[in-house]
Parts: structure tokens; C-alpha cells; sequence
């Protein structure tokens, strides 16, 4: 057994020396008990005996197997045929489990109790717990005196005498109507049924359920309950914080365990119940706040992000949901776990946490913005579009310098959304720019209310490079002019169509006639004029659409 | 699964030989050999053991500490059946009997003659093991098989043994109160000892009861814990807990008042009745108790129902009483069964402010009247079913005259009316060191019981310590 548990104690219980030597060890005390029917042996300070001869020594106080009994004051080990192999191992790890704790914490004895092997009992008397109760201290006792105790005469009281006395007339009366004969007919023996003590087959089966239903509440749960109901009910200060610390470990616990859910619920309750204190109570207010700040410093941010790299997060809602309640301190997070995210699902749910953002936080969410994360910056465009004011457009801007064009088309696209003078300006500034997508972009986002705006396009589509621009760019900006139904955007439609003479380009021709589309979606009197001069254009297709126009 | 529904079907069987060992017992004392109700219960004895043979190929009970084995199987008792195990485990304790084994040969008039021996008295009392061995031999029982109980497992002198385990616990809550500004227990040594606690009740609980009429030992309050701890065991017990639940229980009796620390010793020990303020003081001791133990440094170690009990003991059953929860809306189940424990010790105990004195008797009756708004009905029937007509420690006048003291209650209903008396006075009321009678006997002669109760003294009127009677049984 010694052998065995070396090498349990160097080994894991699966490991094969510890199969292979459990194994001989079973087989080995089985031969015994199945010749025997009993293994008995005494357990001395530091040795094991049988048939009171020493059979094995351990001096070493720490190793020693014989002294893991001794100390709890086990005095004899018995095995018992029909000692079960699952018996046997249990027994060993029993061993195991209690040689790793220190010395104070372990208790065999106990251990063994409360597992109740059918096959391996034990001796360890009582006289243990006198060597561990009451040191220092007079051992409460108390003797009586039997001489006097069972000396001397109780006279009765008359009442009681008198209850006497009629008691023995009745039973009297009992012995002369016949003796207590059986009734040989029943076959059943008459049973005293007391109503206040006796419980029906319905009662027992509700006792029955409720010690089942006892036994199915989460511990954990329930400690977090009545932490508050303490919480709740305590008014001295120093007692409120120590509470709390206790709720810090149970939270703490929870987040080991990755159990975001019970500990935002946590978080969640103490933000309630901070809610509804009275303003004199500030103490309790101020260490909620530690409390809740606790989970927002830098190492318990830098564990949940450990937690999302590692691969132990198992509800992710719950977890988001965790990050969002600590927010702003989580937001940066947000940048690392989008690079690290495995699954689309799961930058999904980043996204979205990024969506929720309130507006005062948006400067803490910039930060996290990056050319190389488009889909999360643009994301956070999207925050800004439905911001609304003068800060949101500035944020837009600093998305200027940035080289993806994605990006830059988000940001064209929320500046669409801004009626306010800067972000036209900006979009302004895309007309500006090299890429041909992005200004067409910028033309289609323009408002069409602004004059200032209208003269620019104006002047573009004067220009000479206006017929060097791409196909859509040159349709964004027609678009553009009909947008307005300005009489000035109708006069530069118009000298769009008179580009088109008899023998001009396809491509021009193509222009104007785009134009006169324009003109005719336009609907105002003055584009209605123009149609019905041109009816005479020099060139064929223009007479023709402005015609039909 | 098939494994699982032959081991269920196995301990089924078990229970039911044990129902109708019981059932011919009893018969036994009532009815002749031949008489056909008898050999009914009989017949079925014989047809359960066979179906074991059948089954398993073995059909033996074996007294282990405490449990009872059937084919090294661990019986469950619940509730309802909680007097099989009473009585089976008491029966062959008295013949220091520790396995019991029917061949499969076994017969049904060899049946018969064992439930007559084990019904008989006057076995030697200093080898009764012996005696009842013989007495099976010579009554040609050859397929009934008994070893003794091995020495370990029986107590010298069990009444001195739980006397020292009762101490003992007093003197540990004791220590533990003096050290709890160093915000420490010892919890191995305190299961430890619930443990032993739980060992005694299996194997003495009546006594243990008795020793529950110590009242007022040293501090109040450590007397109580000490009282509500046993009393909590016991009915956790007869409820169907199993052992590693009653060490909790036990353990969070033990410590379910330690807020009363807190509380000024004038408030605690005042003699007459509190004022508002006063009271409203007292009514912090659950919180304070569960705050106590949340921050010992044995917390992780300690039972959460530790700190229900600490804060709950004081929660009715209609959900008033105190403190007042804001949104828990639970009280968990130990915390129920405390509530009736401590209730029925402080009623129990004489105080100062206290105008009336309750027996045992009155203090169940008046628990009764406020069942379902005070206490849970159900763990109150069944306290009340354990504490018995008669609670140990009631003081009796019988109809010989004599004067008993409660001693051991019958676990069965039909008996309830029956206990055990320890006689304290003979029939002219000279005080003797009597033997305890048992009230279910029946005289050969008259076929009528030869002791009934007449009807329940005030020890206080008497000027008697019910309790110097169980102390004097240890010694």
C-alpha cells in the first residue's frame, strides 16, 4: 500500500505505474480476504501492525502513510471480503487527496465517514476530539450525585394522586370486560393513527420533493443572494465593505469560471441597489463604485481579453453584454478582439457592442479606428452618422488621410446624412480628389440645396475636363443639377445638349442626351423650355429625345 | 440501466424482509404461533428471501457503525420507513448480532422459531450474543447464520460516551465563541464532532435526547446551540437526509445563534421583558451571525446553509418574522428545520422573563397551533412524530403508582402511547435507581400491558432535574 501510494503521490491516478501497482495491491489484499475474510490492521504513530507485530515503518512525518491515520486518531483499518475494485481505488485517492493538504486541513477520519465504504471500516474513537477541544481551557462537565439522586421519597401532589385513583378505576374496569384479546379475524394489527404526527402517502412524497428540490439549488446563486439581503440590511461601514469584498471573490469565482452572466448580474444589482440608496448612506455608494471600477482596471480588462484569445469564452452574448456594462474602459478592447475574432458571428456581435456606443464615448472609440480595420472603422462611421452634430463631422475628417478606399466611401456616404455647412465642405473636398469612385461618390452625397455647392458643379460641368471624366461621373453630375431644379443647373444642362452637333462623338452625343433626360425628370417650366427649343437641335437623336421629352 | 434496476429491485427486497420481520414481530407479541395472521407475515418473509437467493444468490444484513448493509449494499431509509431501521438495527444490537445471513435452505418454521428468539427477553446480559447463539442452536435453526458485532464497533459504555460527546461540544462552541475575534474556526475539528454527534444519535438518540434536557449549563447559549444541534440532526435524520447533509446541518445548528455575540450582554441576559429598542437590537443577531461566519477565514469551507441558518432561524413560515428579505424569496430548508428546533429548546428552558414554563408536551402542542404560519407543517409533523406522545425527558406518573422518566420512545405509531420508562420512584414514591420498563409489555397472565401512564408531571412541582437522571446513566 505504501508503494502504491508513492507513486500515486509522484503520478497522476491514470498514469500506468499506478494502474499497474493498484492492480497488484487489489489482487493481493483479494487473496487475503477471500482466505481471511478480514484484514486487520493497527495504525501506530509511525508504523502499521498486524497480529500487533510492527509489519511496516515510515518515520518521515510529511510521507509517512502511517501517520495520515495516526494524527486524526485512526487506531485500526479493517478490509472486508467483498471489497469492490471501485471500493478499493476510492480508498487510495481518499489517501491521495488528503496527504496533498496541509497537515491542519486534513482530516482521513472525516474523509472515510463521509465516503461510508461498505467494505473498509475503521476505529478512531472519540477520545480524538478531547485532544483537539478545549486546550487551555476547563472542559465544560458535569456530574450529578446518584446517592442523593436516588434518596429520599417524592410524595404526590393531591391532583396528581386523584388522577391516580381514577385511572385505576378505569383500568379496573378494562381487566373485569375481558383481557386484551387479539382480534383474529383483522388482518391488521390496529395502529394508532395521530393525525398532528402521522403523514399521509401525499405528505411523504411533498417531504420527499422538497428535500429533492433542496438539493437542486445552485449554491453559488444563493450565496450571491443573501450577500445582498447582508449587504441590504447592514449599516456599519466597515462590515458593508468586507461584504463586498466577498462578493468580490464570488464575482471573481464567476469570471474564472467565464461565467460572464452571473457576474454581470452581479454588477448589474449592485448598480440597482446603488440606485436606491438614501443620499446619507454615501459610504455604501463609494465602495459600489470601487467595486464596479475594480472590474474595469487594467489587469481585470487585460484577463477578459485573455479569456476571448484563449478560446474560453462559451457565450459570447453574455460576454459582450459584461464588456458593455463596463463601458467606456472596454472599448478598446473592442479593436483587439475584432483582429482576434475567429468567426464572422463573433465580429458580428463586435460590431454591433460598437453600435451601441453612447455619444459621449466616441472620442475613446476613434482611437480605435485604423486604415487595416475597415470593417470596424467603417462600423464606427456608421456610429458617427447617427450623431448628427459639429464633433461627429470633425471625427469624419480625421478619416481623410486614410488610404482605403472602403473607409473613404463610408465616410462620403455618412457626410450624405450631415445638413451642416462643414460636412458639405468636406464632401466638397472629394471632388478634389484622384479617385474617380470616390468623387462620384462625393457628387451623388452632395446636397441640392446648396447654391454655393450648385455653382461649383456648375462650373464643372462647364469646364473643359468635364468630357474627360468617366461616364458615371459625368451622370453623377447631371444628376446632380437635375437634383437642384435650379434655373441656373437648367442652363448648364443646356449647354450640355448644345455640345451635340450633327457629326459629334458618340460620347458627347451620349452626354447630352443624358442631359436631356435630366431636364425632362426636372419637371419645372424653365426645363420645359429648353426641351422645346432644342426640338430643333442640328443633331438628329437630340431633336428627337427632346421631342419625345 | 440494468445494473441500476437490479440494485433498486435488490434494496426493494431488503426493505420488505426487514417490513415483515418487523410486522412477525410484533405479531408475536400478540398472537400465537399458529395463528394465520402470523404465519401470513411469515410466508412473505419466506417468499422475500427467496427472491433475493434468486436474484443474488445471498441474503445477508450486516451492522456496520451507524448504516445498516444488506449484500454490502448500503440501506436508504426515508422518512416512512425510518422505524424498519430503528428496529432491526435495535433488535440485533441487543444480541451484539453484526450479520445476520439466510442460507437458501432456509424454511419457514425456521423462521418462525428465529422471530420467536428474537422477540424473547432475558438474554444474558454480559455475553448476549452468546446466549442468543445457543438459543438458536438448540432451537435447530441451521440456515439462519449470526456473527457477532466485531469490539471495535461496539461502545463501552454508549450513555458515558454521548454524555462526553454532549460536554464536548459545549465546551468546542465555547472555545470558538472566545476566539471569534480572530475570525476562526476549526472546521475539521467541528466536523469532526458532528460527525460523532450523527454516530450517537444512530446508535443512542433517545439518550441524546435525554441529555437535550440539560438546560442552562454554563451560558445559555451554548447550551441551546448544543440542543438545537442534536435535536436538527435528529429530525434531519428521521426526514430522509443523508449523512454528509446532516454534518451540514449539524454544523449550521451549531453556529445558527453566534450573531448573539454581538449583541450587549444587558440586552441578552435582561430578566424582564424588552422594550422596542432592546429588541429591535436582538433582532440584528441573524444578520450579524451570518456576517460573522461570511468572514471567517474558513468561509470556503463552511456550508451555505451555515449562513441561511445564521440569518433565517427567525424567518416564519408565512415569510414574516426577521430580518426581512428585499428580494430573496426563499428560506432554505435547514433554516426551516432549525426554526422548530430552536424553537422548541428556548421554549423548553426556563428564563427568567418568561412567565410560563412549557413541558415538552405543552411546547409540541403549542408548535401545532402555529403550524403552517410559524413553522412548516411537514418537518413539524414529522418533529413531532420523532419527539413521540411522550418526548424523552417527560416526567410520568404510571398506573402502578411508580414515577418514570420518559426514557426511549418507540419508532413505531402503534407503540407511541408506549415508551420506555426509566423508574425513578417505586410505587410507595421511595426515589430508586429503577430499571427502564417498557411499557409495551404485556403480562403473560392477564394478557394486558403491565404499565400504562397515567398521566404527565411539572418536574418544577416536584423539584426535579429531569436531566440529573440521564447525567447519573453516564456515570
Amino acid at each position: 500500500m505504501a508503494k502504491t501510494f508513492s507513486q500515486m503521490r509522484i503520478f497522476s491516478s491514470d498514469h500506468e505505474n499506478v494502474k499497474k501497482f493498484t492492480e497488484q495491491l487489489f489482487q493481493k489484499l483479494n487473496i487475503f480476504l477471500e482466505n481471511y475474510w478480514k484484514l486487520e490492521i493497527g495504525i501506530e504513530e509511525l508504523s502499521f501492525s498486524f497480529t500487533e507485530e510492527i509489519i511496516y515503518t515510515d518515520i518521515r512525518l510529511n510521507h509517512s502513510l502511517p501517520f495520515l491515520f495516526y494524527k486524526d486518531g485512526m487506531k485500526t483499518l479493517f478490509f472486508y471480503k467483498n471489497l469492490k475494485k471501485d471500493e478499493f481505488i476510492d480508498f487510495l485517492e481518499i489517501i491521495k487527496f488528503n496527504s496533498s493538504l496541509p497537515a491542519d486541513e486534513s482530516d482521513i477520519v472525516s474523509s472515510f465517514w463521509e465516503h461510508d465504504f461498505a467494505n473498509i471500516r475503521y476505529f478512531a474513537p472519540d477520545d480524538y476530539l478531547e485532544s483537539k477541544i478545549g486546550t487551555g481551557m476547563e472542559t465544560l462537565d458535569y456530574q450529578v450525585d446518584k446517592a442523593e439522586l436516588f434518596s429520599g421519597k417524592i410524595e404526590l401532589l393531591p391532583e396528581d394522586r386523584q388522577a391516580l385513583s381514577q385511572n385505576s378505576e378505569i383500568v379496573q374496569k378494562i381487566l373485569e370486560n375481558g383481557s386484551k384479546q387479539a382480534d383474529n379475524t383483522s388482518d391488521e394489527i390496529p395502529y394508532a393513527h395521530d393525525e398532528k404526527s402521522h403523514l399521509n402517502q401525499k405528505e411523504i412524497e411533498k417531504l420527499e420533493l422538497m428535500l429533492q428540490d433542496s438539493r437542486k439549488i445552485s449554491p453559488d446563486d444563493e450565496l450571491i443572494s443573501l450577500l445582498f439581503e447582508i449587504l441590504y440590511l447592514e449599516e456599519r461601514p466597515e462590515h458593508f465593505s468586507q461584504t463586498l469584498k466577498i462578493l468580490k471573490q464570488c464575482q471573481l469565482k464567476y469570471l474564472s469560471k467565464n461565467n460572464f452572466e452571473k457576474s454581470l448580474e452581479i454588477l448589474n444589482i449592485l448598480k440597482n441597489f446603488k440606485q436606491n440608496q438614501p443620499i446619507n448612506l454615501s459610504y455604501k455608494k463609494e465602495s459600489i463604485d470601487e467595486f464596479i471600477n475594480s472590474s474595469k482596471d487594467k489587469s481585470a480588462l487585460a484577463d477578459i481579453k485573455i479569456k476571448f484569445q484563449e478560446g474560453m469564452i462559451q457565450n459570447f452574448d453574455a460576454y459582450f453584454s459584461y464588456l458593455e456594462f463596463l463601458a467606456p474602459a472596454t472599448i478598446p478592447l473592442f479593436a483587439d478582439l475584432y483582429d482576434e475574432a475567429k468567426s464572422s458571428q463573433v465580429r458580428d456581435k463586435i460590431l454591433n457592442e460598437i453600435k451601441k456606443t453612447e455619444k459621449k464615448n466616441i472620442s475613446i472609440l476613434m482611437k480605435i479606428t485604423s486604415n487595416d480595420k475597415p470593417e470596424l472603422t467603417k462600423e464606427i462611421i456608421s456610429v458617427l452618422g447617427e450623431i448628427q452634430d459639429k464633433e461627429a463631422v470633425k471625427h469624419l475628417a480625421s478619416f481623410f488621410g486614410f488610404e482605403n478606399k472602403s473607409i473613404q466611401a463610408a465616410v462620403i456616404s455618412t457626410l450624405g446624412k450631415f445638413h451642416i455647412r462643414t460636412a458639405e465642405n468636406l464632401l466638397l473636398a472629394y471632388l478634389s480628389g484622384t479617385d474617380e469612385e470616390l468623387r462620384t461618390a462625393a457628387i451623388k452625397n452632395l446636397p441640392s440645396d446648396n447654391k454655393s455647392i450648385l455653382t461649383s458643379i456648375i462650373q464643372s460641368v462647364q469646364g473643359k475636363k468635364f468630357y474627360k471624366k468617366c461616364w458615371p461621373e459625368k451622370k453623377a453630375l447631371i444628376d446632380f443639377l437635375c437634383r437642384t431644379k435650379d434655373i441656373d443647373a437648367c442652363s448648364a444642362l443646356t449647354s450640355v445638349i448644345k455640345k451635340a452637333g450633327m457629326f459629334s462623338k458618340k460620347e458627347i452625343v451620349n452626354t447630352s442626351l443624358y442631359a436631356v433626360s435630366a431636364l425632362k425628370k426636372m419637371t419645372t417650366p424653365e426645363a420645359e423650355n429648353i426641351l422645346k427649343i432644342n426640338r430643333n437641335s442640328r443633331n438628329k437623336k437630340i431633336r428627337e429625345a427632346c421631342r419625345k421629352a | 440501466m440494468q445494473e441500476n434496476n437490479d440494485k433498486r429491485k435488490v434494496l426493494k427486497t431488503a426493505i420488505d424482509i426487514i417490513h415483515h420481520i418487523n410486522r412477525a414481530f410484533r405479531m408475536s407479541k400478540i398472537y400465537e404461533p399458529n395463528n394465520r395472521i402470523f404465519l401470513r407475515q411469515i410466508k412473505l418473509l419466506h417468499h422475500h428471501i427467496q427472491n433475493i437467493h434468486n436474484i443474488q444468490g445471498e441474503s445477508a444484513f450486516i451492522i456496520r457503525q451507524n448504516s445498516l448493509l444488506f449484500n454490502n449494499v448500503n440501506l436508504k431509509f426515508s422518512f416512512s420507513n425510518y422505524y424498519l431501521f430503528k428496529f432491526i438495527y435495535s433488535e440485533l444490537q441487543k444480541k451484539d448480532v453484526g450479520e445476520l445471513l439466510f442460507l437458501p435452505d432456509v424454511t419457514e418454521n425456521e423462521l418462525i422459531r428465529f422471530i420467536l428468539l428474537l422477540a424473547e427477553k432475558n438474554l444474558s446480559p454480559d455475553n448476549p450474543f452468546h446466549a442468543f447463539l445457543d438459543r438458536l442452536k438448540e432451537s435447530n435453526i441451521n440456515n439462519i447464520h449470526v456473527n457477532n458485532i466485531p469490539a471495535f464497533e461496539k461502545t463501552e459504555n454508549k450513555e458515558k460516551a454521548s454524555k462526553k460527546i454532549f460536554f464536548l461540544s459545549m465546551t468546542h462552541l465555547k472555545e470558538t465563541f472566545e476566539k471569534q475575534e480572530e475570525k476562526h474556526i476549526s472546521l475539521t475539528t467541528t466536523k469532526r464532532l458532528m460527525q460523532a454527534i450523527f454516530n450517537h444519535i444512530s446508535d443512542n438518540e433517545s439518550f441524546l435526547f435525554g441529555l437535550t434536557n440539560i438546560k442552562n449549563f454554563d451560558e445559555y447559549t451554548l447550551n441551546h446551540s448544543v440542543n438545537v444541534c442534536i435535536l436538527s440532526i435528529a429530525l434531519g435524520k428521521k426526514m430522509g437526509l443523508d449523512r454528509n447533509e446532516l454534518v451540514d446541518l449539524g454544523l449550521s445548528a451549531f453556529f445558527h445563534d453566534l450573531g448573539k455575540l454581538k449583541i450587549p450582554k444587558n440586552i441578552l441576559l435582561k430578566p424582564g421583558k424588552l422594550d422596542k429598542k432592546e429588541r429591535d437590537i436582538i433582532q440584528l443577531h441573524p444578520h450579524y451571525g451570518a456576517e460573522m461566519l461570511i468572514q471567517m477565514k474558513e468561509f470556503s469551507h463552511l456550508p451555505l446553509q451555515a449562513l441561511n441558518v445564521a440569518m433565517e432561524h427567525h424567518t416564519r413560515e408565512d415569510n414574516s418574522g426577521y430580518p426581512k428579505y428585499k428580494k430573496k424569496n426563499n428560506v432554505d430548508l435547514f433554516s426551516k428545520i432549525v426554526k422548530i428546533t430552536d424553537f422548541f429548546d428556548a421554549i423548553t428552558t426556563k428564563r427568567l422573563y418568561r412567565k410560563k414554563d412549557f413541558s415538552r408536551e405543552q411546547a409540541l402542542n403549542l408548535m401545532l397551533e402555529l403550524s403552517g404560519e410559524e413553522f412548516n407543517p411537514l418537518i413539524l409533523k414529522v418533529f413531532v412524530n420523532m419527539m413521540g406522545t411522550y418526548p424523552v425527558g417527560t416526567l410520568v406518573l404510571l398506573n402502578t403508582a411508580e414515577i418514570g422518566i420518559v426514557y426511549e420512545n418507540s419508532a413505531e405509531a402503534v407503540n407511541f402511547h408506549r415508551p420506555k420508562i426509566k423508574l425513578i420512584t417505586d410505587e410507595k414514591g421511595n426515589k430508586i435507581d429503577g430499571k427502564v420498563a417498557d411499557l409495551s409489555e404485556i403480562d403473560d397472565q392477564t394478557k394486558s400491558y403491565k404499565r400504562s401512564i397515567s398521566k404527565t408531571l411539572e418536574p418544577n412541582k416536584y423539584d426535579i432535574n429531569v436531566s440529573d437522571y440521564f447525567i447519573a446513566e453516564a456515570e
